[in-house]
């Protein structure tokens, strides 16, 4: 009786589960199957379900549009911008951490803040800054645009992390004859090294997928992916398979950074739950 | 080694005063031990040693020198904390080599220095272990191996054995005490157990409230406590207080008579607390010394604690008979009279100042 009341259960949780997954992957699982259909395909109604595949919309969405050009300077403005990301968040994250003064509270709603913020808010002063410090379409001015908005959400992301490992161990480290930084690379860092790869995940997405600051503060020398599948429509008509297969490609490197990282952010969403 | 001037120390967190100025000549080599209940401010006291709580008033000087201003880093000084602060993500030798990496020592002397450490902690096996894969017990000697490899000027222990189960609490005290005798660094010991603090200690301070009650070696606290609080703190089970009031060889106490002997002797009429501890309170027949009912008989095997009262006020006795009393039963309760405290009513401070 107990084992078929567990089976029932199960069944119930994975039938909820495949729901929740179809909802989630049906328009993926649709832009793929766009990506491999002619535009005629793509457009009928009702949806055509058996089709030649028509690799050769990946390699056109590649070489159409700048689109392989896009796809290095977002690659390089994701790595740095994370990179810069983190490297001002853990220190900031360490002092949020440690250091409970009243201002820092306040500091500390402030910067979220200005995460909660709409994105928009910032698009008119940052264009006319950006415009005349000639940081408009460069690589480096939509690195620092996008800390904006991503420094705040890893300073918080990381702070909880840090809060969590027990203040002794700075101590022991500071006897032990450490500065501050050693403290937070030597022993901080490795410590929470899985809300670190949680954040740097979470902030590559955020700038990997971006089409609002891109759109704002870039143009054709900094083209970014969102923004050159944007353009992918043309001026009477869309070339949706194109597009789709552009799309397509440009998860691939979301897909493997997420796959790679995959372990600590399961580790990084879990820790703390078990002291020891 | 050094030696340890603690003068006139006090620390506030905003309005709130919570060492009051505090007096310690720590000698080079000796092993303190801090005790006192819960918030009396002997673990703060612990981390200003330390660096790590900025000091409010007074000054601390390790072999002469003031280190109020002087950085943790600086002061050449280990702490073992009661969580052990391992570093999780290192192994045993890494943990044990961090202070020596970060003050660059070099390779082969790092090597050399954690192997010897490691020898004097029977950690030799345990080097290539993180924390995670280590006992209680074992995590405990690494912190220590961690405080011992650079050889300090002098060691903290933040009660290092609170974690501990109470078997191996008392074979990290000894293991403690052995290897203190083996380096001879200065140590300051905080414990809230006194029995920790009487069998570690080379002297004892007692603290209470921000203050300290009494600084002196563990058979003199226990023998001449100097006050209420010390006489309280100190022995367990803890000393047997009666309130009465002088007269001419005795203490009258709520129709008993308490004898006092003549080293005791104090001024007629003064309100006073008479102290025994209860391995100086002999069980006797009744109708001999004080009269007592007995609540009920507690025995440990070697001795057995009777608890009794007196008139009103509950005491206890140590019995090393066999033949126990029954909860009802009248006995009588006879103190020895060389052991005897007498503490005043109102200050609450020792009264016999010769002996």
């Amino acid at each position: 009786m107990r084992i078929k009341r567990r089976t029932l259960g199960q069944i119930a949780s994975f039938t909820t589960l495949a729901l929740i997954s179809v909802v989630f992957l049906a328009p993926v699982i649709w832009i793929a199957l766009t990506a491999l259909k002619t535009q005629r395909e793509a457009l009928a109604l009702p949806p055509v379900w058996s089709f030649t595949p028509q690799w050769h919309n990946f390699i056109e969405a590649w070489q159409s549009n700048d689109f392989a050009k896009s796809f290095l300077i977002t690659t390089s403005v994701s790595v740095f911008s994370v990179a810069l990301t983190l490297a001002l968040s853990i220190p900031l994250g360490y002092v949020l951490a440690r250091y409970r003064r009243g201002w820092l509270s306040a500091f500390e709603v402030a910067i979220m803040v200005v995460r909660m913020l709409p994105e928009i808010l910032f698009m008119l002063p940052l264009y006319v800054i950006y415009q005349k410090t000639a940081l408009f379409d460069t690589q480096i001015g939509i690195i620092l645009a996008f800390q904006i908005f991503n420094i705040p959400y890893c300073a918080w992301l990381i702070r909880q992390f840090i809060s969590e490992v027990p203040p002794e161990l700075d101590e022991a480290a500071l006897l032990d004859g450490a500065s501050l930084w050693q403290v937070l690379w030597f022993v901080i860092v490795p410590t929470i090294r899985p809300g670190i790869v949680a954040a740097a995940v979470l902030s590559f997405i955020a700038v990997w997928t971006n089409l609002l600051l891109p759109l704002a503060l870039t143009y054709s020398e900094t083209p970014m992916v969102a923004t050159t599948i944007a353009n992918f429509k043309g001026y009477g008509s869309f070339n949706w398979p194109v597009m789709a297969a552009a799309a397509i490609i440009s998860l691939l490197p979301q897909f493997i950074f997420f796959l790679f990282a995959q372990k600590y952010i399961v580790k990084g969403l879990t820790l703390g739950a078990v002291k020891g | 080694m050094a030696s340890v001037d603690i003068s006139a120390i006090a620390k506030n967190y905003g309005p709130v005063r919570v060492l009051k100025g505090v007096d310690i000549a720590i000698a080079d080599g000796e092993f303190i031990v801090l005790v006192g209940p819960s918030g009396c401010g002997k673990s703060t006291l612990l981390r200003m040693i330390a660096g790590l709580e900025e000091v409010s008033e007074g000054t601390i000087s390790i072999d002469g020198a003031v280190v109020n201003e002087v950085e943790p880093k600086d002061r050449d000084i280990a702490m073992v904390f009661q969580s052990y602060a391992l570093y999780p993500q290192m192994k045993v030798k890494d943990n044990m080599s961090f202070s020596l990496r970060m003050r660059g020592v070099d390779k082969p002397r790092i090597k050399q220095e954690v192997a010897a450490a490691a020898g004097i902690l029977a950690l030799d096996s345990l080097l290539e272990r993180f924390p995670r894969q280590l006992s209680g017990g074992q995590r405990q000697r690494v912190a220590m191996g961690r405080a011992i490899v650079r050889k300090p000027k002098v060691f903290l222990f933040d009660e290092p054995l609170s974690n501990l189960d109470a078997k191996l609490r008392v074979v990290m005290r000894s293991e403690i005490r052995a290897l203190h005798q083996r380096l001879g660094t200065t140590a300051v010991y905080v414990t809230h157990d006194q029995l920790e603090a009487m069998t570690m200690a080379d002297r004892v301070v007692v603290m209470h409230d921000g203050r300290i009650e009494q600084i002196g070696r563990p058979l003199e606290l226990y023998d001449r406590p100097m006050n209420l609080f010390v006489a309280g703190f100190i022995g367990s089970p803890t000393m047997n207080f009666i309130r009465g009031i002088a007269k001419s060889g005795h203490v009258d106490a709520e129709s008993v008579r308490l004898p006092l002997p003549p080293s005791l002797a104090t001024e007629t009429g003064r309100p006073v607390v008479f102290g025994i501890r209860p391995e100086h309170l002999a069980v006797v027949a009744e109708g001999q010394g004080i009269p007592a009912k007995v609540e009920v008989a507690e025995p440990t095997g070697a001795v057995t604690y009777i608890y009794a009262h007196i008139g009103a006020t509950p005491v206890c006795a140590a019995y090393t008979g066999r033949d126990l009393p029954r909860p009802g039963q009248m006995i009588g309760l006879s103190p020895e009279p060389d052991r005897i405290h007498l503490f005043d009513a109102g200050s609450e401070a020792r009264i016999d100042q010769a002996r």
